[in-house]
């Protein structure tokens, strides 16, 4: 289990607020400066990052000032970052490789993670359910999946 | 208006979208019965592959998936005692004892009435309510929309759970996304990095896909220890008449809160489900008695969040603002779809509305006939492996954000959308402000910059139109009554908190 404080985030979101506002009148600089009674590209977004850093302030100065001990807890912390970085290399390698041959390996995958069952049955079920995907949204839906370099 | 509706009848079985929308309720019950899974989810995950299809149809698949995915909350509310979808929340405290007793099938029978006979009547109220709104909606000029797009985020208070600052803060990064790329007016490029994917700015759906599905699915991963529950056995499904005579008042009352409770932006199905409830326990006879499976205690809450749904459509189609997640997802579908929400939808495109209003009265029949004959299949469904839904799940998201544009870039947007959102979740940093702050940030903007030309920089615009003075004094009203609301809220929690260091 990984387990942080919340004050954490509230601090970091708080500092990132007071960032973004540097970033956004820094960028808006350049701009450029709008014709008679127009409103220019700058305008708004300096609006909403002032509101808010204002509140990103406030957020931070509670998180210094109160003890508050609550904790955000991730069980099973491993098994999801685990699976945020299979799903991402599912996601990226999936237009090169194609759904086809990629799918029943990232569900195989993940099944084997989160202990589904032996690994027969999370292979079968795993082709199973992309044969099932693919009838679905491909042949009754036609939805285009990535084919990869199997071309279908 | 009439003859509308009735053509919109006529379109809805013609085009088929009565097919749609039979799929929409069937596959909502089964997603709403599933603990974990929402009706927002469902939508969600639905909208990139209801790109080019007839808007009718993708509509009443929609409006079936939300209306579905609320009543089959109730199913596991009352069979596993977890509410499948918030809105169900309520109905546990009397569906599960009633299960407890040997009457899941009663209790299962009065809620499939109750959310069919309550989705009715807001379904009816929407139908007959939203022409009239949008015809004074006709009337708003830019800076009306300015001011209205402010009540929308000034909602974000409501939306935001349970720290009104972290909402704020959510609602305004949401808001600030919502500027990357080409601005409105002036055709400039912000913010984009020189990065070309970032030129038409971040697109809606990879985020909507991640923050309401991917984040789901990462929760699932880290339950996935977690056994699953055992639930009661239904023996005979239905009412008697006397019994349904008993709940009538019952669903009747709860539809009007609930259809009103919804058509205010910012509060939710869960929120009309508890408030229905707490009225009938309120008024009803046996009120002590609610808690312990009483039939009242299940009509209420399912009739009022069935209404809600209708409820909540009435803003998104007149005025373009989302009322809370489901329709903000549901109105990022439709722009998608081509139409802009509003009140013009009504004069440009009558049809499709009108076949949307009957799609929704002719879900709730759906609704009684699946959940009364379907029951015991639902049943079955709830004990499919949770595993398995998840790596589902998140299967479908991907190919979701792949099927738009097909590029990698929106894959990615939707995973780490997807991670982020479920961090912040686990931190009271609520999603559903970003998500209303994304939507409503280009609408507040583009006017605003139209309101600065017609007015030539004149602000002063803002206080001379008497119909932005009504939209101050419901800003004005959100904000005060908001602050006022978790100032109690933290002086009680704080209340608490001294009482139970006094008792260390």
């Amino acid at each position: 289990m990984i387990s942080f404080k919340v004050r954490w985030l509230d601090l970091f979101l708080g500092i990132l607020s007071i960032v973004l506002l540097f970033i956004v009148f820094i960028l808006s600089a350049s701009f450029p400066e709008p014709h008679e009674a127009q409103l220019g590209a700058a305008v708004f977004p300096r609006i909403v990052v002032l509101v808010l850093a204002v509140v990103g302030v406030y957020i931070f100065a509670q998180a210094m000032g109160k003890k508050n001990n609550a904790t955000v807890d991730i069980n099973n912390a491993q098994k999801v970052i685990l699976s945020f970085f299979i799903l991402l290399l599912y996601g990226l390698f999936l237009k090169k490789i194609g759904f086809i041959i990629l799918t029943p390996i990232f569900i195989a995958v993940l099944l084997f993670l989160m202990r589904f069952s032996n690994v027969v049955i999370n292979l079968l079920t795993s082709m199973l359910t992309t044969a099932g995907i693919y009838i679905i949204f491909k042949i009754l839906l036609s939805v285009p999946l990535p084919e990869g370099i199997l071309r279908f | 208006m009439v003859q509308y509706l009735l053509n919109g009848f006529g379109h809805l079985v013609q085009s088929g979208s009565i097919f749609a929308l039979f799929i929409g309720v069937f596959l909502g019950i089964i997603i709403g019965a599933l603990p974990g899974l929402t009706a927002t989810m469902g939508i969600a995950l639905l909208i990139p592959f209801t790109y080019g299809m007839d808007p009718a149809y993708a509509l009443s698949l929609m409006v079936g998936i939300f209306a579905g995915g609320i009543y089959g909350g109730s199913i596991s509310a009352i069979l596993i005692k977890t509410p499948g979808t918030p809105a169900a929340g309520a109905t546990v405290l009397d569906g599960y004892p009633l299960a407890q007793k040997g009457q899941a099938g009663k209790a299962l029978a009065v809620s499939t009435i109750a959310s069919a006979l309550g989705g009715l009547i807001g379904a009816l109220i929407l139908t007959f309510l939203a022409p009239q709104i949008a015809k004074i909606a006709v009337l708003f000029g830019p800076p009306e929309y300015v001011l209205l797009g402010v009540y929308g985020l000034s909602m974000i208070s409501y939306v935001a759970g349970k720290s009104m600052a972290k909402g704020i803060l959510m609602g305004c990064l949401g808001i600030l996304i919502s500027t990357i790329g080409i601005d409105p007016i002036s055709g400039f490029p912000r913010f984009t990095f020189g990065q070309l994917n970032l030129l038409n700015g971040l697109s809606l759906l990879p985020v909507l896909i991640g923050l309401f599905a991917a984040a789901q699915a990462f929760e699932g991963v880290e339950k996935c220890n977690e056994p699953q529950v055992q639930q009661a056995k239904i023996k005979k499904i239905g009412i008697s008449g006397k019994e349904f005579l008993r709940i009538l008042p019952h669903i009747v009352k709860s539809a009007f809160i609930g259809t009103f409770v919804g058509a205010v932006p910012g509060t939710g199905t869960d929120i009309a489900a508890f408030l229905s409830y707490g009225e009938a326990k309120r008024s009803a006879k046996n009120g002590a008695e609610f808690g312990t499976g009483v039939i009242e205690g299940v009509a209420a809450p399912e009739s009022g969040n069935n209404a809600c749904v209708n409820g909540a459509m009435i803003p998104m189609f007149t005025l373009g603002i989302p009322g809370e997640a489901a329709t903000a997802v549901m109105l990022g579908g439709l722009m998608l779809l081509g139409l802009q929400p509003g009140p013009l939808l009504f004069r440009d495109n009558p049809q499709v509305i009108y076949t949307v209003f009957a799609s929704t009265i002719t879900s709730n029949l759906l609704i009684l006939i699946l959940g009364l004959l379907g029951a015991r299949f639902f049943a079955k469904v709830l004990q499919l492996p949770t595993k398995l839904i998840t790596t589902m799940i998140f299967v479908l998201a991907i190919i979701g954000s792949y099927a738009m544009r097909n590029n990698a870039f929106d894959v990615s947007v939707t995973i780490i959308a997807g991670f982020l959102g479920y961090i912040l979740t686990k931190a009271d940093y609520p999603v559903p402000p970003l998500l209303l702050g994304l939507i409503l940030g280009p609408l507040v903007e583009s006017n605003l910059g139209r309101t600065v030309i017609i007015s030539e920089g004149n602000y002063s615009i803002f206080f001379t139109r008497p119909l932005c003075w009504l939209f101050w004094a419901l800003i004005l009203y959100t904000v005060i009554s908001n602050i006022t609301k978790s100032r109690r809220a933290s002086r009680q929690s704080g209340q608490k908190a001294g009482r139970e260091e006094s008792h260390e």
